[in-house]
């Protein structure tokens, strides 16, 4: 099975989500389109754009993990997009 | 309208968080949109979101620490998006507050703060024409640089979606606009709720 699809299958189990790196994260929206803006700022947030996507997306590590909450939002994002 | 579901922290508490959904409602001087703070128990940290932008959120080991992240997290997202020509949120002001008082403010003082045309200012209050969101962001940022916060004329409820419960949200209303109430403000204006006392005592312990 493709990375890009294990990845898909884990942001489909919603049970995972606690258990997702950044780098997992960053790779699942890279293969979706998603570009990582330069940064301007001393923000550790990234911050992700799709073209054809009006919402951004941010993303910030604690220690390797990312947060629930980001993944949801990840979830629900390309859900839109599917639409 | 008092909400159902926030359970008041005290100091230990805030530490060791209870089990039950608390959330609190605020805005900041840097940032015209109403923050959303809550506990979440699966990623042991309170959880910060701007609902006015999508997907922005941040965490903090207390309520303070996510408001200044979701702050942090909310500018680079607006730059981003603006850069990218995308769809902005309008600046969360309650306008019509703030035409009710017009007629006691010095409004050549205030378009100059507001680095507005007094002219245009004048003319649009008199009209009653919409503000652009550029106007509405530049007059929300003079009105909450003097810790001002005009009350909101309606209340209504946000939906706290991920941890199941419905609190009442002092902020919007459900035209879409909302009183701006800074933490400092809301000491003075509004009745001290449960949701106010969460930030006010993380705000005292400067953390």
């Amino acid at each position: 099975m493709a990375a890009r699809d294990k990845l898909l299958l884990k942001l489909a189990a919603e049970s995972s989500d606690a258990n997702w790196t950044l780098a997992e994260a960053m790779l699942l929206l890279a293969q979706k389109g998603f570009v990582l803006r330069k940064k301007t700022s001393g923000s550790s947030h990234k911050i992700f754009i799709h073209p054809d996507c009006d919402d951004a997306i941010v993303l910030a590590a604690h220690g390797k993990k990312i947060k629930s909450g980001y993944v949801r939002a990840i979830r629900e994002t390309f859900a839109r997009m599917d639409e | 309208m008092s909400p159902a579901g926030p359970v008041p922290m005290s100091n230990t508490e805030h530490r060791t968080p209870n089990r039950t959904p608390t959330m609190s409602a605020t805005t900041t001087a840097a940032l015209p949109y109403q923050i959303v703070v809550a506990w979440s128990a699966a990623d042991e940290a309170y959880e910060a979101r701007v609902p006015a932008i999508r997907n922005c959120l941040a965490y903090g080991s207390t309520p303070a620490k996510a408001v200044k992240e979701v702050t942090l997290a909310a500018e680079a997202m607006l730059e981003a998006l603006a850069e990218a020509g995308k769809p902005v949120p309008a600046a969360e002001v309650n306008l019509d507050g703030f035409r009710a008082m017009a007629p006691i403010l010095n409004l050549s003082a205030f378009a100059r703060e507001a680095n507005i045309p007094g002219t245009t200012l004048a003319s649009k209050l008199q009209r009653g024409t919409d503000f652009t969101q550029e106007e509405a962001k530049k007059i929300a940022g003079v009105i909450l640089g003097h810790g001002l916060a005009i009350p909101t004329l309606a209340s209504a409820f946000v939906e706290m979606k991920g941890f199941g419960v419905t609190a009442a949200g002092n902020v919007l209303n459900r035209a879409g606009t909302g009183s701006f109430l800074p933490t400092q403000a809301a000491k003075t204006l509004q009745p001290k709720t449960s949701q106010n006392k969460v930030l006010e005592n993380a705000a005292k312990r400067g953390g």
